[in-house]
């Protein structure tokens, strides 16, 4: 049975192709659009999956992520509550429920207008948008029973949802219902620290290190009300999203006797310790619902999934904190999976058929599920470069070559195989480069992605030698979702003169073995590679072991500010060509910007 | 062509959306952060598992199979397939495909 799952029409669509429950193809429209977070509906995707079937197969069902019904009847209760304002905001809904979530029929015969791949009439399955978040946690983990638990913005009414799976079949029990959102609150404090809704949100994250959690107790007397069950409650006085187009306004602004910074304006202590306050808020809830979950049901493990599941400071707390004896996080926790999500939820709600649980590994392929070029097509690309570029046809050999590469400090976009689904590049569309060279971060930040100087980077590094360098637990950590702090022995405690506002100094000023990946509070977002599941990433990391001593490399996804991870050879060549960038690995190629 | 519209009129429908704008305004009154059972704010889940089917050759038919099969909270519907029309005592809407128009007696909610 073939499977397209489709998430559309809000932020990041996708398109992915299940045959029999196994995953074929996952990615997401931005990737070819060039459009990041792209919201149109995913032909292009839908095409790629569609061109992965077999000679003489079909799409038997698609299955759509979200009840659109549903999602309308919030804004009509929402226009019922707060008139004009979101009368407009219900007018647009309305047209886009009929001209495009009511019409997925229409845009899939766009994609196939002679009915070779999609059949005249096929059905369409709809599943509510958190078991779609549900499913594309539970059904590719490792996991035969665990406890789900989903948080995001907002789903058609629900925010945040609890509930079970067990073989093949999920169950959420229980709720929290729109206005009341986590996600929302977190994209609130977002907007009013001058970034970008269901965007930045990961900004807010790193800002948070810089500031101290000083307004989290008038938070929680005025903002939020919170249960001991994790369970909460938002003060709608203070937020403006359920009527308007902004976040937060005057009430806000008031409250915190401080305007909401634009976007370009500069970022001072007082928004690091707002951002501070809200990541701490947010901790405790995922803290309380966790273990909540846990006494409630008699699982001892966890999916998680939804848009806040990638907030990968509190997953790392999370797992440190032995809730749970094990977790897994969907990796494309945002919109993007709950494609997935919608097309494994279809598949075993249709049939019987067992899951194939695999001890200790997922299904997910180390989310390399996207496209891929062949050999033929790279040797073309690079014949028409007009650059010095070497093809490497051993593989130990290129790996050797690269790891030289990163001794010697070169920064180098790695372009190899298929390209990951979700929004973290993991070896396949990366920027590689030393993470014990100080200075490296800085000259990241400013010359390959002209982003704002006070982010960190992540690290990735040999599984085998994850607790060398972290102060974490010895496990798996393959998609990049859990920060974890470095261990006391790689770092240089010295004292902090520096004045608090000054981040960039700030960062700077932090001594540590591997400075590259040394976020400010000494922490960092950490992905383990191994042979099992990234083969050239892991040999690259073994080459320089044996080179260096160094198990570990700076890992950015391949792309600059605000544009979607390349997807393509020529995105690729276009963004090496764009920026500081040294060398350029695509596939077996190694070409020099000399 | 014309076609009988759903049979999904009932008085019931008027309750159910006052009962649902009573329940929405608590839940974002500052005199109510308060939970009722000041335990917790979760509420049980009922129709969020289950898949639902829509066939429909286009959005209007697509939108009628969805209603159906959906737990819909609104009072009262009535369409033509050109145009639908949802009416409680509190206000009347009514839209097609390009076009929302709400009656007067909306802003005196």
């Amino acid at each position: 049975m073939n499977i397209l799952g489709i998430s559309a029409f809000y932020h990041d669509s996708a398109a992915v192709l299940c045959r029999d429950g196994q995953i074929v193809v996952a990615v997401q429209e931005e990737r070819f659009t060039r459009v990041k977070a792209h919201s149109v509906f995913p032909s292009e995707s839908v095409n790629f999956c569609l061109s992965q079937l077999r000679e003489n197969e079909k799409i038997d069902i698609v299955a759509y992520y979200d009840n659109p019904l549903m999602r309308m009847e919030r804004k009509l209760i929402n226009a019922g509550q707060f008139l004009l304002p979101s009368v407009q905001n219900l007018n647009e809904g309305i047209k886009k429920m009929f001209a495009a979530e009511l019409s997925i029929n229409q845009f899939l015969e766009s994609c196939d207008p002679e009915h070779k791949r999609i059949p005249k009439s096929f059905p369409v399955y709809v599943c509510s948008h958190h078991i779609s978040h549900a499913a594309s946690a539970f059904y590719p983990s490792p996991f035969r029973d665990a406890a789900i638990l989903t948080i995001d913005g907002m789903g058609e009414w629900d925010s945040t949802c609890i509930g079970e799976g067990v073989d093949n079949r999920i169950r959420l029990t229980h709720s929290i219902k729109y206005p009341h959102s986590l996600g929302l609150f977190y994209s609130a404090f977002t907007y009013y620290c001058g970034f970008a809704v269901n965007f930045d949100e990961y900004k807010l994250m790193g800002l948070a290190p810089y500031g101290k959690p000083i307004y989290e107790s008038l938070f929680r007397d005025k903002l939020i009300d919170i249960m001991p069950d994790g369970s909460f409650r938002l003060n709608i006085k203070y937020f403006s999203f359920p009527y308007g187009d902004t976040m937060t306004d005057y009430a806000m602004e008031d409250l915190l006797q401080h305007k909401r910074r634009e976007r370009n304006e500069p970022i001072t202590l007082f928004y690091a310790n707002v951002a501070a306050s809200v990541q701490a808020i947010t901790e405790k809830i995922i803290f309380l619902l966790a273990k909540n979950l846990r006494v409630q049901t008699t699982h001892n493990k966890l999916c998680f999934a939804g848009g806040v599941a990638l907030n990968c400071v509190a997953n790392g707390k999370l797992r440190s904190s032995n809730i749970f004896d094990d977790i897994w996080i969907q990796p494309a926790s945002g919109d993007a999976g709950g494609a997935l999500g919608a097309a494994l939820h279809t598949y075993y709600s249709l049939t019987s058929t067992n899951r194939k649980i695999q001890s200790n590994r997922d299904s997910l392929n180390g989310a390399f599920l996207g496209p891929e070029y062949t050999s033929d097509e790279i040797d073309t690309y690079v014949s028409t470069l007009p650059h010095k570029v070497k093809k490497y046809t051993n593989i130990d050999n290129l790996s050797i070559k690269i790891a030289e590469l990163i001794r010697d400090n070169k920064i180098i976009g790695l372009f190899h195989g298929r390209m990951e689904f979700g929004p973290r590049a993991l070896g396949n569309r990366s920027i590689i480069a030393r993470a014990t060279t100080k200075g490296m971060q800085f000259k990241l930040n400013r010359s390959i992605k002209f982003r704002e100087s006070f982010r960190p980077f992540a690290a990735a590094v040999l599984r085998e030698d994850i607790t060398s360098y972290f102060r974490a637990p010895s496990i798996d950590s393959p998609y990049m979702l859990e920060a974890y702090p470095i261990s006391v022995s790689q770092r240089t405690e010295r004292e902090d003169l520096i004045p608090d506002d000054e981040f960039e100094a700030r960062l700077a000023n932090v001594e540590s073995s591997i400075p590259a990946v040394t976020h400010v509070d000494f922490s960092s977002r950490i992905q383990t590679v191994s042979k099992d599941t990234n083969e050239f990433f892991a040999s690259i990391l073994y080459a320089l072991k044996k080179l260096t001593g160094e198990s570990i490399v700076v890992n950015t996804s391949f792309n600059v500010k605000d544009e979607p991870i390349v997807c393509s050879p020529v995105d690729a060549y276009r963004c090496f060509l764009n920026t500081d960038m040294d060398v350029l690995v695509l596939d077996s190629y190694i070409i020099e910007k000399i | 062509m014309k076609q009988e519209p759903p049979p999904l009129s009932a008085n019931h429908w008027i309750e159910a959306i006052e009962n649902l704008c009573i329940e929405f305004s608590l839940r974002h009154t500052e005199g109510q952060m308060k939970s009722i059972a000041d335990k917790s704010y979760f509420e049980p889940l009922t129709d969020a598992n289950s898949n639902i089917i829509i066939s429909g050759n286009d959005s209007k038919s697509s939108f009628l199979a969805l209603l159906t099969s959906t737990n819909f909270r609104y009072p009262e519907l009535m369409t033509d397939f050109s145009i639908i029309v949802l009416k409680s005592d509190l206000f009347d809407m009514q839209f097609d495909q390009s076009n929302l128009h709400i009656s007067p007696f909306i802003y005196e909610l």
